[in-house]
């Protein structure tokens, strides 16, 4: 990963996002692929065009969102909020009929990604994004 | 309690009814109402972002004059005390936000860059303007928690 902030390091770190979110994304319909009820969907899109790529005229980047359906109804919402977070390498917003689960990346820039989870009930301290936050998810709604 | 609990604990409250209200248009196809509650939330992050930030500020005031009254009045060497005789020993008098920081945290280290971006994104919230970056409230509220008890003479 590039340090000096030029068009490419932008580029190159929005590249980076994009690839993390992908993953993430993979990694939340695998676990949830083994309930039947359970669909997910990536058909809505929201735009990435922060203060850093206007300054250095990086043209602006659609995000996917990923949609879960619950018995064909929609019970939750990854939305992509942020990449340039201070503190962190990137905030999405996980919104549900009982609030926001907010996401950061902790990881320093380059790392491999440590998603911490800020619950609705619980926004004091954060918690792993792992298998069993997923299905609790899911399960509540 | 301390002095963020208060406001943490209705931060939380605001935003997640207004998360909750901003997904239920998403269930219903309402796109316009959407873009409403995402900008409420952006606005109340802001709101309190600056509320926040601006108890650590006062902190960060208090502290660096109780420092400065300390070393003029126990230094003896005239030399050592030269220096601080040039500073104000009231927290409200004139004297650079980042100064002030700059005597009770390294300048360049850690915590001084990151209360620097806090200072920056209070500046242009407080002029008219949004946030430079984004931020992530609850990642926020700890780290004021944390610096409101670090950053001390």
């Amino acid at each position: 990963m590039l340090n000096h902030i030029d068009q490419s390091y932008i580029k190159e770190r929005i590249r980076n996002w994009k690839v993390r979110l992908n993953h993430l994304y993979l990694r939340v319909e695998e676990i949830l692929s083994v309930q039947n009820n359970i669909v997910c969907k990536k058909t809505r899109h929201t735009i990435l065009y922060e203060e850093l790529m206007q300054k250095y005229k990086v043209d602006s980047e659609t995000i996917p969102i990923l949609d879960i359906y619950k018995n064909k109804v929609i019970i939750a919402t990854f939305k992509p909020v942020g990449l340039w977070v201070i503190g962190a390498n990137g905030r999405i917003d996980i919104l549900t009929e009982s609030g926001a689960y907010i996401v950061v990346d902790t990881a320093e820039i380059g790392q491999k990604p440590a998603w911490k989870v800020f619950t609705p009930k619980n926004r004091k301290s954060g918690k792993n994004l792992d298998s069993s936050l997923i299905m609790e998810l899911v399960n509540q709604a | 309690m301390n002095i963020f609990d208060e406001l943490e604990v209705q931060y939380h409250e605001i935003d997640n009814q207004y998360s909750s209200i901003e997904f239920d248009c998403i269930r219903h196809g309402w796109s316009r109402k959407e873009q409403k509650y995402k900008r409420k939330r952006e606005i109340n992050d802001q709101a309190y972002f600056v509320f926040m930030f601006s108890r650590l500020e006062d902190r960060i005031r208090d502290e660096s004059a109780k420092l400065i009254r300390k070393k003029k009045s126990t230094l003896s060497s005239w030399k050592q005390k030269a220096s601080w005789e040039i500073l104000p020993s009231q927290p409200d008098a004139e004297l650079h936000f980042k100064k002030r920081l700059a005597l009770l945290t390294e300048k360049g280290g850690r915590d001084f860059n990151l209360v620097s971006d806090y200072y920056k994104e209070r500046n242009s919230i407080a002029h008219g303007g949004s946030f430079i970056n984004t931020i992530s409230m609850p990642t926020v509220i700890l780290e004021l928690k944390r610096l409101y008890c670090v950053l001390k003479t």
